[in-house]
Formats: structure tokens, sequence, C-alpha cells
């Protein structure tokens, strides 16, 4: 869970999807804070760095009547982080719809990285729509056993505009999650890269859908779009489809998309060297999401809820492996107590 | 002692070890070659422990345990160790906490504390050195992007940390230019002890040059066809395996 007390820069707080200006902390030089009255509405606007901004979803109440709007503007040449974090307990039926827009001028960047972590009776819905020139790296971690579904539109507007989606799903229980990215080259040489990987347990059920779309006048412009999954659940599903449409001549396209399990040679191969099977499991799961978190590892204002995470990676692969897990986790020193 | 006695394995059901006899003895290196297909690699394998292989009969007693019945950790626990003859590459995992895992394990198994890093580090880059290899390598995801002699030396450093009692090398020559060679050779050479048994793999001479075995055996169609002294070896180098033809057991298709 979070500690709200380890949070040291600005903080958007909403509470059952309402904006509260008293649990925020917007008190910045440089940071623009509009508000409605009744709270749906959120601008943060931008003209200088800030090193990172939190913004906080809480969903354990009744369901708001209307969905949020939070609007995020960098000007020219800005850079910051976001840390995003949508947690909540609710136990009964919970719906809250998110709609997330970006504007990124050029020469900035924009770093968002969203924690998602539900309970099953929360059913999240978001829509972003992006407009950069700049650019814009988002992670979106998505855990727990709720319902979500994410849809994102990003627009490569200006010459060497660059967007980096990286997304790491651990479905567990009954959980359901849809991810559609659609990221449009509109200008020349730009870049955007999709990575998303995907760990299914029990009856977990999931679908990514990653579409680049370069334009005819996008000349020069880089795609990768990379997915990989794995079922570790007898009744997990995953449907994964990258899709390319391409419009003009010299660009640099990739795709591919896997699912599969834990290889059995590199278990053998841990296992020959004196580590338990679960050690072993637990070692190439994760170096399985490693590369999905560069963006997070990167960042150094993240809050360390990083246990979230290792939990439900122990969940899913049906053991307590996080002693493990914490071995790895940013290269920290290795705790030797379950070796 | 290791006592392989009528060992018999099979892949997806097809019979490919039909009655492996050998005893080896601590401090002795024997060396296991044969013709293609003969069935070295599945023997280090049952060796080892892979669960692709079924044994359908015969027995491995491993000093006072049936080796057998122990799973891959708990045979490399008990000092059984196979170099790979293609070494698995594993992405995200980098060399350093792979092969400080691998250490604390087999401390742990053994009711030792774990190694503390400062130790780790000096006890690694006296191995590594040891095996013509530079540090860079600790930093680097296992075996990603590593060349096949690159492999093959951390396939001996792994084994130079872990101390065996057991050293299988699977064919840990292939792959070699003739400085990595001699590397890698002198580095067995150095753990050659009163108490270590080696079982070495290759298909050429030129290894044996440096590992000087004590015993020579030929492998062919899942049985040893013949064994010898290192002379055995030379000779095989200089006239292949024809003139086992009339060997028992070579030429038995059943």
């Amino acid at each position: 869970m979070i500690n709200l007390d380890q949070i040291t820069g600005p903080l958007l707080v909403f509470i059952d999807g309402q904006f509260s200006l008293e649990a925020s902390q917007t008190e910045c030089i440089g940071l623009e804070v509009k508000a409605d009255n009744d709270g749906h509405t959120v601008v943060v606007h931008l003209s200088q760095d800030v090193p990172a901004i939190y913004c906080l979803h809480q969903c354990d109440g009744l369901s708001p009547e209307a969905p949020i709007a939070l609007t995020v503007k960098l000007d020219a040449g800005v850079s910051t982080e976001i840390h995003e974090y949508v947690f909540g307990e609710a136990n009964q039926a919970y719906q809250q719809t998110l709609q997330w827009r970006c504007e990124v001028a050029q020469g900035s960047h924009l770093l968002w990285l969203s924690h998602q972590n539900l309970s099953e009776h929360v059913r999240w819905h978001s829509q972003g729509e992006h407009y950069v020139e700049g650019q814009l790296s988002y992670h979106v971690e998505t855990l727990g056993q709720s319902l979500i579904e994410a849809e994102m539109l990003v627009k490569l507007l200006a010459e060497n505009a660059e967007c980096h989606v990286h997304g790491l799903l651990v479905g567990q229980g009954q959980s359901k999650s849809r991810q559609d990215w659609r990221i449009e080259h509109l200008a020349p040489n730009t870049t955007c890269d999709m990575h998303y990987r995907a760990l299914m347990g029990n009856n977990a059920q999931g679908s990514w859908l990653g579409h680049a779309h370069v334009a005819d006048q996008a000349k020069g412009a880089k795609v990768t779009q990379m997915s990989r999954q794995m079922l570790f659940g007898k009744h997990a599903r995953m449907h994964a489809k990258p899709e390319l449409t391409i419009h003009c001549d010299e660009v640099a396209c990739q795709h591919g998309a896997t699912v599969g399990q834990l290889d059995e040679q590199a278990l053998f191969y841990l296992r020959s060297r004196g580590l338990l099977h679960w050690q072993a499991r637990m070692l190439l799961t994760w170096s399985f999401v490693q590369e999905v978190l560069v963006m997070r590892q990167a960042s150094k204002h993240c809050l360390p809820e990083d246990s979230m995470l290792q939990q439900s990676l122990a969940a899913v692969m049906d053991h307590d492996g996080t002693s493990v897990l914490n071995d790895f986790w940013q290269g920290k020193e290795v705790k030797h107590d379950e070796w | 002692m290791i006592v392989i006695d009528n060992l018999q394995a099979e892949v997806e059901g097809k019979a490919i070890l039909k009655g492996v006899n050998l005893t080896m003895n601590p401090g002795e290196v024997h060396a296991l070659m044969g013709p293609n297909g003969a069935g070295k690699s599945t023997l280090a394998d049952v060796l080892a422990g892979h669960g692709d292989l079924t044994v359908t009969s015969g027995s491995v007693r491993y000093y006072d345990q049936n080796l057998l019945d122990l799973a891959p950790e708990e045979r490399s626990h008990a000092g059984v160790f196979k170099a790979f003859q293609y070494p698995v590459a594993l992405p995200g995992v980098k060399n350093a906490y792979f092969l400080k895992a691998a250490i604390n394990a087999h401390r742990k198994a053994q009711g030792q504390d774990p190694l503390d890093a400062f130790d780790f580090i000096q006890m690694t880059k006296e191995a590594m050195v040891r095996v013509g290899m530079d540090e860079s390598f600790l930093q680097r995801d296992v075996n990603v992007g590593f060349s096949g002699g690159e492999k093959k030396r951390n396939e001996v450093l792994q084994m130079l940390l872990l101390d065996p009692k057991f050293a299988i090398l699977d064919e840990t020559d292939s792959g070699l230019d003739i400085d990595a060679l001699r590397t890698v050779a002198e580095g067995v050479q150095s753990l050659r002890d009163s108490k270590r048994t080696f079982l070495v793999i290759t298909h050429y001479q030129r290894l044996l040059d440096t590992i000087k075995p004590d015993f020579v055996h030929v492998l062919a169609n899942g049985k040893i066809v013949k064994s010898g002294g290192p002379e055995l070896a030379l000779t095989l180098e200089d006239q292949g395996y024809a003139w086992l033809s009339d060997v028992e057991g070579h030429n038995d298709k059943s």
C-alpha cells in the first residue's frame, strides 16, 4: 500500500472520482492546477520543470457519477514525471472512468508511470488521448483482480517526436484486462515502441491490441511492437495482437507476439546449478518482466511500493517467493536469508 | 565412487541408452568419445537429472546415494556439475547475481552461511582470471550475446566456483579457438585432485592433450563398446570409429 508520508512533491488526490483539494499538495513553483466545482475536471499546466508529481486515485466508496477528466500540459522544453497510483479495496461494485489527456510540446518530456492495484469489485476504465511533439514515456503496471479497460491514442505530431509505452499485467483470480494502444505517426522521423508483458494466473483473462499507424507524411518512422505473455493458470487466457498500418516507404517497423510458459531448458539449467525449483521459476519470471520495468527503475521518484508487484508475482506463481524477488529489485543487495 | 549399472534411458519413447556400465573413482578422469547420436549427451543429461529423459532400467550409485532419486538441484548440492554443450541464455538475469545465487544455494544446502558481497567478488574475480574472462561479464545477462567460446568459459567459471565432486563436461571444447581451448583446459586441469571425478565428453583428442584422461571409453549405439587408456583417444583421432564396427554392440541396431 502507498504511504503518503513518503511523498515530498506535488500531490493530486482523487477520492472516489472527485478531486480533493484538501488532501492534495499543489503549492509548487510552476505547477498550475485548475479544478472545476464538482471536482471532476482537473488541468495541470507546467511551464517549468518539476521533478515529480504524484497522483492518487482511491476507489473504495461509492461509484462516482461522472468521469474524471485529467489534462496535463507541458510547455516547450519542460520535463516532469507523473507517478499515478490507482488503488482501492471497494467491497461492492464500483465503476470509474478516467479521461486523460497529455499535451507534450517540442523539447519536453513527460514520463508517466501508472500503478494499478484494485479489488475484484472495481471496474476501471481509462481513455487516453495524447498529442506529442516532444517525448512521452508511459509505463503502466496492472495488478490485482479487477476489470481494467484502457484505450489510449497517441498522436506524434512533430518531427522526431517519440512515444515509449511499456505495460505489465499480472492477472490474478477472475481479473480481466483489455489494453488497446494506438499510436499515430503523423510527422517524419517519429519513433514509438510498445512493449507489453502479461503473466496470467488462475482464471485471469486479458487482451492487448497494439496498433501503429504510419501516415504518408511520416517518412523515417521507427516502430517496435512486442508483446509477450506467460500463462500460469490452467484456465488463464490472453489474446495479443500487434498491428501495423503503413502508408509510406522508408520506415523501420518490427512487431511480434508470443504466448507461452516458462522455458523448461532454462529451469533445468538453473536447477542444475543448485537453485530450488521454485527459486528458478521465480527468477525466470522476474527476468521476464524486467524489460518493461526499465522506465520505473530509471526513475528516482518511485515510491517504495515494490512489494505489491512482488506479492502479485508470487501469487501468480503460487509460491511465496517474494524474498527472491527482493534480490533483484533495482540491483539492491541480495538478501541471503532465503538462500 | 560413481557406479553406472546397466543404465537404459529413452526420449519420447525412443531408446537412446541401452545398457551403459561405467565405474568412476575419485581422482579419475574419464573421457567419453563416440560418433554423433551415440548417446553421450543423453548420458550427461541423465546424470544431471534432465526431466525430458525417462530412465527405463538400471541405476546410478553416487557415493552412498541413488543418484536417480535426486532432483537436479539435489544432485547439484551433492556435488554433481554438468557443463552444458549449449549453455542456456537467461535474458534479464545478471551473471553476477546468478553466480552468487548458485554459490549460496550450495552453501545453504551444506549448512554454511551465505557468502557476503566482498568475498563473492574476490572469489569470482580470481576464478575469472583462471578462465580468461573479463570482469565485465559479471554485469552481463547470463550467456546473452556471448560467443560460443565465452559461453564455455562461463561454464568452466561456474564449475570453478561450485567446486563439484563429479564434473561432467559435455563437449566443452566445441566452439573454442586454440587459445580459449588451452585456457579452459587449464582451468579444468587445475581442479584435478584425488577427490574429484571428471567425465569429459569430447569428439577430439586436442582437449585431452591438456586434460590427460586416465580412461577413455567409446559410446556407440547407447552402450560403451570399448574402453582403454589415453592411447585409445589417439587411435580414434587417427582412425575414426569405423574400425570399431566389429566390436560387440556397435552395430547392434536392435
